[in-house]
């Protein structure tokens, strides 16, 4: 079925506009952050002084520091623990394995105020205070399950015998899981590391629910300081940096999926 | 056959505790489920049913009473509701045409087109909504001149908020959909193409049926998130005169110590959505059963 050059040039254009309705917020906080004054209406001048405050921003910088040093925490527990559970889980009875894998699932239903909530609880009943040790705690809790529900489904699709060929052959459980099943499931686990890490770094409800005010990450920091006074520009220069480095690694991952594309095509 | 029955038993004696070590991988997560997934919910349960008079704990119905005799929860459920399915239905407006469209795009381009709808969400959420204040929140510079100009205002209208919802879930609603969009066989398409079907004929009897479980789980992607939000209507709608989101309330009433009655919403909320996702599950059963018959 051919399609028109109306009709092409149409879904073009539809395909566009919504790609640059998704943008426009963020050309303006790019915009803005090289702006003199600290207005969010009007460009009164064009300086970098907010790039050179935003390193004397202590507050930022820490809740910066924060959320990344979470998130890489984060994500390597939780990768590592959804990782070894969902090949454990594997050798389970069908009936308990269901049972485990609707719980792990609740915190990808639920809401994340409910989770939240839940968590807060907890610590309120070991009597742990809230900071830095609880939102690791909660991070962790959170994305546990979807690393075990991004793994597991590709790890159903392995054949199970390799496995025990593997101790069959002599090898001790640990090793053949680490040598047999690791590196087949590696892409399925690099997937889950990243949106581990995506979860964490842009969790706002969980954070600000199990930490209490004591410390802030960046959407915390966001909401309990900067939108209140707002006479503060720092945050769109962090933010910019952020912009700038996700669209490097937009712009590399276009240049490889060309490359393979041609090379595709020469190989046909 | 008997000695080779009584070998094989012997030699699956001999393995038994080989699984076992494999099966103990899995304590870890046990343990992460049981404190930091099954306690919660125990807890919420717990909670929900306690009224705590100084350190004395009662045994009381009182927080749901309290919940939802007054009209003031349902008031907020509806105006969550309203709000959420409004941006759903947007999203789904929008965002199934674009994820048809791109999935008729020349494959060269897709994937580079699908990472510009992934990478805003790799700005934080909460930094987004702060550029999305500027412009169209109290005093953002959109939102002054639409007032100044048409007397059209999107920050106490509601609007700026439904734009709000839409910019931040829409890529929830793209991805499942489009997914499931290019999993479709062309051969489907041919066939009804052949038999005699017009395009919109072919759309309807083939495609839509084929990407309805994209569809739903797009709708549960959105619809859930947008309910219980919090950052957005914050600060971009006039919840003061409008009506307070159901997570706005949960959150102030936490904040105040209040834990029976924020555990007892929770508990509400949890139970209403187990029963949607069930829901759509069921639907979505319908849909990949339709799609292995064929």
């Amino acid at each position: 079925m051919k399609v028109s050059k109306t009709t092409k040039r149409f879904r073009i254009i539809f395909l566009s506009v919504i790609i640059l309705f998704l943008y426009i917020p963020l050309f303006y906080i790019v915009i803005f952050s090289f702006n003199k004054s600290s207005s969010l209406l009007k460009m009164s001048g064009f300086s970098f002084k907010w790039y050179s405050q935003m390193f004397d921003n202590d507050q930022l910088m820490d809740a910066i520091w924060n959320t990344i040093s979470c998130a890489i925490i984060a994500t390597v527990v939780s990768t590592i623990i959804g990782t070894l559970g969902a090949i454990g889980l594997s050798k389970y009875k069908k009936n308990s394995r269901n049972i485990l894998l609707a719980a792990t699932n609740f915190p990808v239903l639920n809401p994340d105020i409910v989770t939240a909530i839940g968590l807060l609880l907890v610590f309120l009943l070991f009597n742990i205070k809230g900071g830095y040790f609880t939102m690791i705690l909660a991070h962790i809790s959170f994305c546990t399950p979807f690393v075990i529900i991004t793994i597991y489904p590709k790890l159903k699709t392995l054949d199970s015998n390799t496995l025990e060929a593997a101790m069959d052959l002599g090898a001790k459980p640990l090793n053949a899981v680490v040598r047999v099943l690791i590196p087949q499931l590696k892409s399925a686990i690099f997937a889950a590391a990243s949106m581990a890490f995506t979860m964490s770094f842009d969790d706002f409800v969980i954070t600000y629910f199990v930490t209490g005010a004591s410390i802030n990450n960046i959407s915390t920091y966001l909401y309990t300081v900067v939108l209140r006074k707002t006479k503060d520009l720092t945050v769109n220069a962090f933010s910019t940096i952020l912009i700038i480095f996700i669209v490097i690694i937009v712009i590399i991952r276009f240049i490889i999926d060309q490359q393979k594309y041609k090379s595709k095509k020469i190989k046909n | 056959m008997s000695t080779f029955k009584k070998s094989l038993k012997r030699h699956v004696k001999l393995k038994f505790h080989k699984p076992d070590v494999v099966k103990s991988l899995a304590l870890p997560t046990l343990l992460v489920i049981l404190v930091l997934i099954v306690l919660p919910m125990l807890l919420l349960l717990g909670y929900s049913f306690i009224n705590k008079e100084g350190i004395a704990f009662k045994l009381t119905f009182n927080n749901y009473v309290v919940a939802f005799a007054t009209s003031y929860y349902w008031d907020s459920l509806f105006v969550s509701f309203k709000y959420a399915l409004i941006a759903t239905l947007i999203c789904l407006l929008i965002g199934y045409p674009f994820a048809y469209f791109l999935s008729k795009v020349h494959p060269r381009y897709q994937g580079i087109i699908l990472l510009l709808i992934n990478a805003p969400m790799w700005v934080n959420m909460t930094l987004r909504v702060f550029g999305l204040k500027a412009l169209l929140g109290n005093g953002g510079i959109i939102q002054q001149f639409l007032v100044e100009n048409f007397h059209f205002d999107v920050y106490n209208n509601g609007v700026a908020l439904v734009i709000g919802l839409v910019y931040i879930y829409l890529p929830f609603m793209i991805i499942p959909i489009y997914t499931t969009l290019i999993k479709i066989d062309p051969a489907h398409i041919e066939a009804g193409y052949d038999l005699g079907a017009n395009p919109f004929k072919v759309f309807q009897k083939i495609t839509f049926p084929l990407s309805f479980s994209g569809v739903l789980s797009g709708i549960t992607m959105v619809f859930l998130p947008t309910a219980t939000a919090i950052v957005a209507p914050h600060y971009l709608y006039n919840w003061s005169s409008g009506g307070q989101f159901i997570g706005q309330i949960i959150e102030a009433k936490v904040n105040k110590g209040y834990y029976g009655e924020g555990s007892a919403i929770s508990i509400f909320l949890a139970i209403l959505i187990t029963i949607m996702s069930l829901t759509a599950n069921k639907f979505d059963r319908y849909a990949t059963l339709s799609e292995g018959e064929e």
